[in-house]
């Protein structure tokens, strides 16, 4: 046996240990994902879906819920950079502020994971609610007489409990990528005669990128794709994308539709997620002489 | 001159360029540097040697404006910069370790300070390829840094440095992580750079070889404490303490107590300069010892036997035992050519009573 016939033979091996995985990706991912662009092209007659290839569905998605899939990528990239911002000055501080104590913060970070999806949401309900913590400490305080009503049931409370549930998804890439850039390079800047901010725009950004996209991606996907927080939280302001998602495939049974409104969802997504990825892969190229 | 570095409007008055007063520096509880002074004069290449943790890097860091010094204050070119943070000092570091930006290439790095200072642009490209050609860099000046070799990240981390034009040039072991050969070849370039551009230097080291090579005077530091000042000749041949003696250049050490203007020694006694009564160490460089016949009358001679001979090319290190067992080492030049001494004969040494540097036992 040649040393040719020893790597071939290798190659085959691998694939078959790879077999599992792509077994799994393929059942799990690609299979619905394809059983769902086949039927977004679907006609729905009462009860029953027929094969069909029309564009009908892609029409009404834009029709009737182009605005909500708007407002929906909007409030999810508000959440998103909320998340990265404030993701990145926690993890920036823990890297190179807090010493002994940045274990400390990013275990609890973690922590916060524990506490759970809808047990958050109710803690936000009995913040921002009219009898709320907040409502009736400004009115204690005597600064307001009557309860704000847009904490609650609005976009406004979506973006803040969405915010607080993946801020820990922001921060712990960032914070990785962070674990990467060496202070050296912090202080040598420095001694070039950069400025805090730009230290952080010139010399620290740029080096974590890759930190900052995936934070991104997370945040942004996984708001852009919540229905319950705007269930329990949005009202009737704050509805997303997904509440509209569910109902045509429950109440309505009206699956084409669904999946193309689905796709849609992905489609938009993705093209928002490439346009912010690009700019932040832009952050490299720092004005120079 | 393809890149000048300013030295400041003090040159030539006669007032130092940088002056620490009562500098000191504690870490909670632990004195990394204790209260000193210290001036640089204008155009100095100031070496401050030391052993690993002696205070070298907080020292160069308090002038840099990295470290807040407990006490003290900090003057450079008449100005007290003691309250000023690293960004608006005219001081520039090469760190240890470079910390080269790793997103950019090498201009780009070269280039940051200036566009900090907002240089203007024709301005900024002349002096980037004054200072690339200097460093000899200008063929891979549009290179990723980390790309490059370990002595060209350090070139990088020079030129950044040079050509922000500082009045100090700050520079922590810059050479430590290059291996010997590159090590001597940077030390040739940095004497070249510093002959080139002028300016002053403030170089850390813990390598007493390389001070040695680059310096104009060295500041010898031990435990956060200022051990000896002076030019690299005062500093070997006329060490103020024992460690410092140690620490700068091999050398032999007799102890014994002085009397009647005579040290006495388990060798033999020497005439020497110190107190009666006192408890001293007689310093004798290897060089300073000759191996045959005595040359001068009053020179000092011992027999003893050669024990080892140890070729290194263009010298050789020989050690020889005098009668009372006491070891002593001797380097001895030879010509291309000459004999090897020859390890079990029994030979005569001797050396000038003036080349013995007596220092009292307790320093
Ligand atoms: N940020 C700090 N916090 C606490 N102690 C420090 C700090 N920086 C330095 N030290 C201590 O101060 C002393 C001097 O440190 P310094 O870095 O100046 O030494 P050095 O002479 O540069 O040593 P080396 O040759 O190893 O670089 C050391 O004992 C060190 O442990
Ligand atoms: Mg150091």
């Amino acid at each position: 046996m040649n040393i040719r016939a020893i790597s071939q033979g290798g190659d085959l091996r691998r694939l078959f240990l790879l077999l599992p995985a792509v077994a799994i990706f393929a059942g799990l991912f690609l299979m619905p994902l394809a059983f769902f662009v086949v039927i977004s092209f679907w006609q729905k007659k009462s009860f029953a879906m027929l094969p069909a290839f029309v564009f009908d569905n892609y029409l009404r998605v834009v029709e009737n819920y182009g605005d909500v899939l708007l407002f929906t990528l909007a409030l999810a990239l508000v959440t998103a950079m909320i998340c990265l911002i404030w993701g990145f000055f926690f993890a920036y501080a823990v890297r190179f502020r807090a010493g002994r104590f940045g274990d400390a913060l990013i275990v609890i970070t973690l922590l916060t994971l524990f506490g759970g999806y809808l047990v958050k949401i109710y803690a936000w309900k009995s913040i921002l609610g009219s009898e709320g913590i907040v409502n009736t400490g400004l009115i204690w305080l005597g600064l307001i007489d009557a309860p704000i009503t847009f904490l609650i049931y609005s976009p406004v409370a979506v973006v803040i409990a969405l915010a607080n549930f993946l801020l820990p998804f922001v921060i712990l890439p960032v914070y990785a990528s962070l674990r990467n850039v060496r202070e050296v390079t912090i202080e040598a800047a420095r001694d070039l005669g950069a400025g805090p901010w730009t230290v952080i725009r010139a010399i620290v950004l740029p080096q974590i990128r890759p930190g900052l996209i995936a934070g991104f991606v997370f945040a942004f996907l996984m708001a852009a794709g919540d229905y319950v927080t705007p269930m329990f939280l949005g009202g009737t302001s704050g509805s997303m994308f997904g509440q509209f998602i569910a109902i045509e495939f429950s109440t309505r049974f009206n699956w084409p539709v669904g999946a193309a409104m689905s796709l849609s969802l992905l489609l938009s997504s993705l093209a928002v997620v490439g346009v912010v990825s690009w700019l932040i892969g832009r952050l490299r190229h720092v004005r120079g002489v | 001159m393809p890149e000048g570095m300013s030295n400041g409007n003090s040159s030539g008055t006669g007032v130092p360029l940088v002056r620490l007063s009562n500098v000191s520096m504690v870490y909670g509880g632990v004195t990394a540097v204790a209260p000193l002074d210290l001036d640089v004069a204008a155009g100095a290449f100031l070496s401050i040697l030391g052993p690993s943790g002696c205070g070298k890097s907080t020292l160069l860091k308090i002038i840099a404006g990295f470290a807040d010094p407990s006490s003290g204050r900090v003057e450079i070119d008449g100005v007290d910069v003691t309250r000023i943070g690293p960004e608006k000092r005219p001081t520039n570091m090469v760190f240890q370790g470079y910390g080269l930006f790793p997103h950019m290439t090498v201009r780009q790095n070269i280039a940051f300070g200036l566009g900090i200072a907002r240089v203007p642009a024709a301005e900024a490209r002349r002096r980037i390829a004054d200072v690339l050609e200097l460093v000899q860099l200008a063929a891979l000046a549009d290179r990723a840094v980390d790309q490059l070799s370990g002595g060209q990240q350090q070139r990088v981390a020079l030129a950044r440095a040079i050509v922000m034009r500082p009045k100090v040039l700050l520079l922590d072991e810059p050479l430590a992580a290059l291996d010997l050969k590159l090590r001597q070849a940077m030390q040739e370039e940095l004497r070249r750079i510093h002959r080139q551009i002028g300016g002053t230097f403030v170089f850390v080291t813990h390598d007493q070889e390389e001070a040695l090579n680059l310096s104009s005077e060295i500041v010898v530091m031990q435990a956060g404490r200022v051990e000896q000042r002076g030019t690299p000749q005062e500093i070997y041949r006329r060490p103020a303490s024992l460690f410092v003696a140690g620490f700068v250049g091999e050398s032999n050490r007799f102890s014994g107590r002085m009397r009647s203007g005579r040290i006495e020694t388990a060798m033999g006694s020497f005439p020497a300069d110190a107190k009666d009564g006192a408890e001293v160490v007689a310093i004798l460089r290897p060089e300073a010892i000759t191996l045959g016949p005595v040359r001068r009358a009053d020179d000092v001679a011992v027999t003893a036997m050669i024990e080892d001979v140890v070729f290194l090319g263009e010298r050789v290190k020989v050690v020889c035992r005098a009668e009372d067992g006491t070891a002593i080492h001797l380097r001895l030049s030879i010509e291309a050519r000459g004999q090897l001494p020859q390890a079990g004969r029994s030979v005569t040494l001797s050396w000038r009573a003036a080349d013995m540097i007596v220092i009292p036992e307790s320093s």
